[in-house]
């Protein structure tokens, strides 16, 4: 009888095991896919940003970075894929920085003093240049080429958080 | 209630029983009013689940859909922005109530054995409330939610080892966007309500199987407790503070509701992210470590003062009065306290903070009544870009203002760098006040000076009343439907006078001989200033009927085309109305 009982236990343990595993590991594997979903900004396409004569040196300009996104089940056209910072040194040569802070992904802004990230106050110089606060390096350039009367740029994202640059 | 009926019910529902449960639970000791702050989070809960079942009806966790849905919840729905309102205050009074509860249960030291399972439900309750309003606070998909997203993954993102997992987990997928806020929704309505009412249920389950006794009961008293029962007196002082608490709330949801910004934008640069008041103190913590220590403040601190207090029982071994729980909760709530003020006092006297706030509360405001014509099948992001109330100016902006700029711009920027204004000003472009500008002295800085253009002489030897007659006339040119309408006196003799003084180089397209047409240096004047003129200066500024071989200006017509086009000239047309540039006299002849 106590046998028979102690079977029993194991069985309603070993059933409703089975069934409380069932519905986790087919939960977990479905919410674990995230990964597989298309998106993010990068792009290896070079993308027209502005006219190079709307670039003044010593004046930086944000220019948004035009592009498909997807974004799982949504594709949308002609959006902005992410910001940089122009900057002109001379009449056929720029430089582009994006606007994603390196320490937490705020959006730098540019003022007297060159660049701020007014979420944590991490200072830059106009030259893109760590100067100080929590920001771990300088800000990320982004590949910028004149083609024409046009700036184009290849843009990209990078890790956040560490001194050294990794594309994310 | 008839007998029989309440005793049929008796019988085969149990609900006296089940009542009693709820409302004459076994108390120990004399009935407490700290008592009472967790009865009032489960009527909370019950006020949250209500609305927010509500909510769940009208809204759409995408980042195209979630802000509109909210917005249009609140501007046409009868009782959407106070059901929001209650929502969103109801929840932050939970995270209140969490705490103080935390801080009671430490005071009457009930954290100490046998009561350690109630204190850790206690400590996840407090964590369930503010993880359920954290997650609300991201759904509306407005500038704040989306910047504490990106900065809170980051942080996680900092975390070693498990960062990239963590933060990849939680945005489900390699960026923020829809999946984001998908899981931040099912997360937010199923996830956290099953655990906190599983947290509830615990509690209630300790509670009846520990009894809420004094901290000295030894293992033998719990199980000889149980004589007291809640019911009336602690019942009273649980429904007197429940009511009170949501009393509060009805009150915070009228004024001053639940607040919105405008819809997320990654392009802002000027918003200064702070996350919810409740971490405000971790926000404050963090400044006060160099980058290469910020995880002290990000995860050893927090971590190790989470793991202190779910210990805390086993720390805790002292019987004295003034018990070691009691020290950390006071230490715990006077760090957080003034971190938290110290941090609202410091963005309040900020200026860039400032600024930022109310960049953030103008584009709130416009992006509310713009949405009120409906939000683009692209989602809202571009609602204050798009709106015909304001894309004429950015397009003027992005494409005309870097040349063309006000005529009192000075030669030299702010920053000291050249001022990049080259084309004439065009304020008052079109009117009597800019034609005249322009025959006083067409080489004024603010009009032709910096342009390569240089042939045209000041007008010394017209009158005053000629140059009003010809100001008359060239005002005519620009007239369009709905314009007001020129002197018509005026507009014949100066039409006289263009054709006498002017036609040498303004000539019309009619007037125009092939060997004037290879020298010409002046454009044709026929229909200034109207949209035809104008559009044709911008598509081909180089043509022969404009400046031909002197034009410095681009042409826009791979960038400007159909609407935007016509929202630029809109916007030159709209110039009209403004100021013509001041020019000063020009130099004197040079005999």
């Amino acid at each position: 009888m106590t046998e028979r009982r102690r079977v029993l236990k194991v069985l309603t343990g070993m059933g409703g095991a089975a069934i409380v595993g069932t519905g986790v590991v087919t939960t977990g594997a479905l919410m674990a896919q995230g990964e597989r979903r298309p998106g993010g900004g990068a792009t290896e396409a070079w993308k027209r940003v502005a006219r190079l004569d709307a670039l003044e040196q010593g004046r930086p300009l944000k220019v948004a970075v035009i592009g498909n996104v997807e974004d799982a089940w949504i594709r949308t056209e002609e959006q902005r894929i992410g910001n940089v910072w122009l900057l002109r040194d001379g009449p056929r040569a720029v430089r582009a920085f994006s606007t994603v802070c390196p320490h937490l992904g705020c959006s730098i802004d540019a003022d007297d003093h060159g660049f701020i990230c007014k979420c944590h106050d991490s200072h830059f110089t106009s030259a893109g240049a760590r100067v100080d606060g929590p920001s771990p390096r300088g800000m990320d350039p982004i590949e910028a080429r004149v083609e024409g009367e046009y700036v184009e740029v290849r843009y990209k994202r990078f890790r956040l958080g560490t001194s050294t640059r990794t594309e994310a | 209630m008839p007998t029989a009926l309440t005793n049929w019910l008796k019988s085969r529902l149990g609900f006296v029983s089940l009542l009693r449960e709820a409302f004459d639970r076994p108390i120990v000791g004399p009935p407490r009013w700290s008592s009472a702050l967790g009865h009032a989070l489960v009527w909370l809960f019950v006020l949250e689940a209500l609305t927010g079942f509500a909510m769940a009806n009208l809204y759409a966790p995408t980042t195209r859909d979630a802000w509109g849905s909210i917005v249009f919840m609140e501007q046409k729905l009868a009782w959407g922005g106070f059901v929001r309102g209650l929502h969103y205050w109801a929840a932050q009074l939970m995270v209140v109530l969490a705490w103080a509860h935390c801080l009671g249960v430490l005071v009457v030291a009930h954290h100490r054995r046998p009561r350690e399972a109630l204190w850790w439900v206690s400590l996840g309750t407090l964590g369930l409330m503010i993880g359920a309003a954290h997650t609300g606070a991201l759904l509306p998909w407005d500038e704040r939610a989306y910047w504490i997203t990106v900065v809170e993954d980051g942080i996680i993102q900092g975390f070693p080892g498990i960062g990239t997992g963590a933060s990849r987990a939680l945005r489900n997928g390699p960026t923020a966007g829809t999946p984001t806020l998908t899981r931040m929704y099912a997360l937010h309505t199923v996830a956290l309500p099953a655990l906190i009412a599983l947290v509830f249920y615990l509690r209630g389950h300790l509670h009846r199987h520990l009894g809420l006794g004094q901290s000295s009961a030894s293992e033998e008293e719990v199980t000889a407790i149980a004589e007291t029962r809640s019911w009336p007196q602690q019942t009273l002082r649980d429904i007197v503070v429940a009511v009170t608490v949501v009393a509060l709330a009805i009150a915070l949801a009228k004024a001053p509701g639940a607040p919105l910004d405008g819809p997320a934008d990654p392009s802002m640069s000027d918003y200064p992210a702070r996350p919810e008041w409740y971490l405000l103190w971790l926000f404050r913590l963090r400044k006060y470590f160099d980058p290469k220590r910020e995880l002290i403040a990000t995860a050893v601190i927090p971590g190790l003062a989470t793991g202190a207090l779910v210990l805390l029982p086993w720390l805790d071994r002292t019987r004295r009065k003034l018990n070691a729980g009691q020290l950390i909760g006071a230490s715990l709530l006077i760090i957080v306290g003034i971190f938290t003020g110290y941090s609202v006092y410091a963005d309040d006297h900020d200026p860039v903070v400032r600024r930022g706030r109310a960049g953030a509360a103008v584009r709130a405001s416009a992006a509310r009544r713009f949405a009120l014509d409906g939000i683009p099948p692209e989602g809202p992001q571009d609602l204050l870009r798009n709106h015909p109330s304001v894309k004429p100016r950015l397009l003027y902006e992005q494409h005309c203002g870097s040349c063309h700029a006000r005529g009192d711009a000075p030669l030299r920027d702010a920053r000291g760098g050249r001022s990049s204004a080259r084309g004439p000003a065009l304020e008052g472009f079109g009117s009597r006040g800019w034609a005249r500008a322009v025959m006083t002295n067409p080489d004024a800085p603010a009009l032709f000076g910096r342009t390569n253009i240089h042939f045209m002489p000041p007008q010394r030897d017209l009158s005053a009343s000629e140059m009003a007659d010809l100001a008359e006339y060239l005002y005519s040119q620009s007239i369009e439907p709905g314009d007001p309408a020129a002197d018509a006196a005026r507009v014949r003799s100066g039409d006289t006078l263009f054709h006498n003084q002017c036609t040498m180089c303004h000539q019309g397209a009619g007037d125009l001989t092939e060997t004037d047409a290879a020298q010409r240096e002046a454009p044709d004047l026929t229909r200034w200033a109207s949209r035809a003129w104008i559009r044709g200066q911008i598509l081909e500024p180089a043509h022969p009927t404009r400046y031909g071989s002197t034009n410095e200006m681009p042409s826009f017509s791979d960038e400007l085309q159909g609407r935007d086009l016509e929202y630029v000239i809109d916007y030159v047309r709209s110039m009209r109305a403004r100021a013509a540039p001041s020019v000063p006299p020009p130099a004197p002849r040079r005999e």
